[in-house]
């Protein structure tokens, strides 16, 4: 699991990479913890994820709280926007 | 040559009469010759009366031979032989100091003879007294004789008796002969005439007696032996009508009775046999109901598993069975031997077979199949007949066992060289008691092994010498192999062991062995969150990593973090299989019961997905099938995906 932070001003970009499972999942909150306050725009690029579990989506749930009307979701594969509607977070989230 | 009684009788009489003749003429001829004999003593004593009165009165002292010739005493003398026997009649003069007699007149019966001897015994002539006892005792007064005597003058018995002459001065002796010849020959006379009578009355009296036994007994009783020896039970029987003796005609009546019997015997062993073949053939037809239910050999095979089923009954129709087919990608294997034999047995197997396939089918598990029909064997089980069963079900996929058992042998276990014993719970037999309470188990089967269950007429089998082949022969005995060459080892130890014995009871065995496709894996895994990546390395390496295999690792991995964060467990085992188009996983782990498809969580707020409960929801929308046992203190979790795009 590779998790890159980019940061332009208020806006962050996280770039996910490969499998985020119960094991890497922990690593993605400390990722998102680390974002400064004044962040209020959150995008989560998901081109390179391979696989995401339940972890995964709960810090998804946590990061979308956080950043609210903020957070936007780019560039997920079929499969993973397979899963996200598979568990309604297509209805929530704002997905690109 | 046989003995025929008519002839035995004759020539017995034949012999009784020879015997009678031989014995009737040795006694006559002695009792005749005794009377003959008496009657020359008698006739002695006459002559000596006769005598008495002339002899005194000569006077022998010039007794001449002319004169004595003339004076008519020797005619007197002859006179009196009359028709006595007597051949010679002399005087003689005899003392006891001498021994020559010196005879004095001498004649004889017959004429010729007469004027021989008184030639040759004239006047004077002395001669050697030979034996003088009865001469001795003439001299001493009495009538002496008769004695025995033979000499150039025959066979004779002679007398001798003394008188006194001159004035009894001078003693003389009278002798007289007897001729025996003549003796002889009027005894045999006699007694000629008595044999001959007695031979004619025996004779008549015999012939009489034959000529009665064969009209009244010997001709009735041939009749009666014809009659037997034709005697056809098709026809009816006339009675005999005789002349004869009450005890003959008891016989011939008995014989009636006894023909009429037989007849009705004959009639009725007719009936019970044409009652009997009609058994027969419905045995038959029932043996063959019952092979074509179970079958003599039964082979079954699929991917991932053999099996090889065989039954051998020991009479016409027997209880046991056995029965195996594939549902629902699961493989239900029973083995069955019900109580007793015959059509009862057989009927009750029908019945329990039958009812154990239903439940099976609708997907009870074993253990829940058993208490079904116990329950419902329990409400029709008037004759108190019942059954052990061992049941199971076999995940061709992981090799899994599920299986239940109700008082059954226990199974064998083999993999490769490690051949052991399974130890189900005992149970209880299905049939006679409402609450079995039979308890569901499991084993895992590793890749290649074998389970061979078999009814007690494998172990029960005997030796000549009446030994049971028992646990540890049949543990000898299983060898590793296919299904197939498990159970003909087996049953071809069982056949070698009973040897010629007659076959006690049914054997009936059934082998099935786990054949994993390459897509296996079975392995512990570490209690803790590493769990998690080998998982994937398993899966992926089976189905690749793709988008169906993320998606099943996915449930996967919230099926084993629900357990590694949740049940407490340290031990923590999955099997992986695939199985045509589908993969089953399966986890077993030891902690705390918990069953995550139990209540399936509402559909939460969004907002609350993240406190958990999202995955269980994806897991049932990912996998086909899930499932959750709670077998033995360990939790077991089954999850069956349904692969669409098979590796390439």
């Amino acid at each position: 699991m590779t998790i890159t932070t980019e940061k332009n001003g208020n806006a962050a970009v996280i770039r996910l990479e490969g499998w985020l499972d119960t094991q890497s999942a922990p690593e993605f909150h400390t990722a998102l913890d680390a974002l400064e306050p004044e962040i209020t725009a959150l995008e989560l690029d998901l081109q390179k994820l391979e696989y995401i579990s339940s972890a995964g989506l709960r810090v998804i749930v946590t990061a979308y709280k956080k950043m609210k009307d903020g957070f936007t979701i780019s560039n997920a594969s079929a499969e993973i926007l397979d899963i996200f509607k598979m568990t309604g977070f297509d209805k929530k989230l704002n997905i690109k | 040559m046989k003995n025929h009684a008519l002839r035995q009788i004759g020539l017995l009489s034949v012999l009784l009469i020879v015997l009678t003749d031989v014995i009737l003429t040795l006694m006559m001829g002695i009792f005749a010759f005794r009377l003959v004999t008496e009657s020359c003593t008698e006739k002695a004593a006459d002559f000596r009366d006769a005598l008495s009165h002339t002899i005194p009165a000569l006077d022998l002292n010039d007794l001449e031979k002319d004169k004595i010739m003339r004076s008519g005493f020797p005619d007197y003398m002859r006179s009196l032989f009359g028709f006595s026997e007597a051949k010679y009649m002399y005087l003689f003069h005899a003392s006891h100091e001498e021994d020559k007699i010196t005879y004095i007149l001498v004649v004889a019966a017959d004429d010729e003879e007469n004027r021989r001897v008184f030639e040759e015994r004239s006047m004077g002539t002395t001669v050697d007294i030979g034996e003088r006892l009865y001469i001795d005792r003439a001299l001493d007064g009495e009538l002496a004789g008769p004695e025995w005597e033979s000499n150039e003058y025959g066979e004779v018995l002679a007398y001798y008796f003394p008188f006194s002459i001159n004035a009894g001065s001078e003693n003389v002796i009278v002798g007289i002969d007897f001729d025996v010849t003549k003796i002889r020959e009027k005894t045999t006379r006699y007694v000629t005439r008595i044999v001959l009578i007695v031979n004619i009355v025996l004779i008549t009296v015999l012939g009489l007696l034959l000529l009665i036994l064969r009209k009244k007994i010997f001709m009735p009783i041939k009749k009666l032996a014809v009659e037997m020896n034709n005697f056809d039970p098709e026809q009816k029987h006339e009675a005999l009508k005789f002349n004869t003796y009450q005890e003959i005609e008891e016989i011939s009546h008995s014989f009636d009775q006894m023909s009429e019997d037989i007849i009705g015997y004959i009639n009725n062993l007719r009936t019970m046999t044409e009652e009997r073949s009609h058994a027969a053939a419905e045995l038959n037809i029932a043996r063959r109901i019952q092979i074509g239910m179970v079958p003599q050999r039964f082979s079954l095979s699929g991917a991932g598993y053999e099996i090889c089923a065989l039954a051998d009954p020991a009479r016409e129709v027997g209880g046991d069975f056995y029965d195996c087919f594939e549902l629902n990608g699961k493989v239900c294997i029973v083995i069955a031997d019900v109580s007793g034999k015959g059509i009862a047995a057989a009927l009750f197997m029908a019945m329990t077979k039958n009812m154990l396939r239903e439940k099976l089918r609708a997907g009870a598990s074993p253990a829940s199949a058993l208490n079904e029909v116990n329950d419902e064997i329990c409400c029709m089980n008037p004759e108190n007949m019942f059954v052990t069963v061992f049941a199971a079900t076999l995940n061709p996929s992981t090799g899994e066992l599920r299986y239940a058992n109700a008082g059954h042998t226990r199974p064998l276990i083999i993999c490769g060289k490690k051949k052991s014993y399974l130890t189900p719970e005992p149970g209880i037999v299905l049939g006679l008691f409402e609450d079995a309470e039979i308890t569901e188990e499991c084993t895992m089967l590793g890749a290649g092994c074998s389970l061979l269950i078999y009814t007690d007429g494998v172990t029960e089998a005997l030796n000549p010498q009446h030994e049971l082949f028992g646990e540890q022969r049949l543990l000898d005995a299983a060898a590793d192999g296919n299904a197939e060459q498990l159970a003909a080892t087996v049953a071809d130890a069982v056949r070698a062991y009973a040897a010629d014995c007659e076959q006690s009871d049914d054997i009936t065995l059934t082998a099935v062995r786990f054949t994993p496709s390459e897509n296996y894996a079975d392995e512990q895994l570490p209690p803790d969150m590493n769990a998690v990546s080998i998982m994937r390395s398993r899966l992926t390496g089976i189905t690749g990593n793709n988008t169906e295999t993320r998606s099943i690792v996915l449930a996967c991995e919230e099926i084993l973090v629900n357990i590694l964060s949740y049940s407490g467990a340290d031990i923590l085992r999955m099997t992986v299989g695939l199985r045509q188009d589908r993969l089953t996983v399966r986890f077993e782990d030891n902690g705390r019961e918990f069953d995550p498809f139990r209540t399936i969580p509402a559909e939460k707020d969004f907002d609350d997905y993240e406190n958990g409960g999202l995955g269980i929801r994806m897991v049932m929308q990912i996998a086909e099938q899930t499932s959750f046992a709670r077998i033995n203190q360990r939790n077991i979790t089954g999850l069956t995906f349904l692969i669409r795009q098979p590796e390439q």
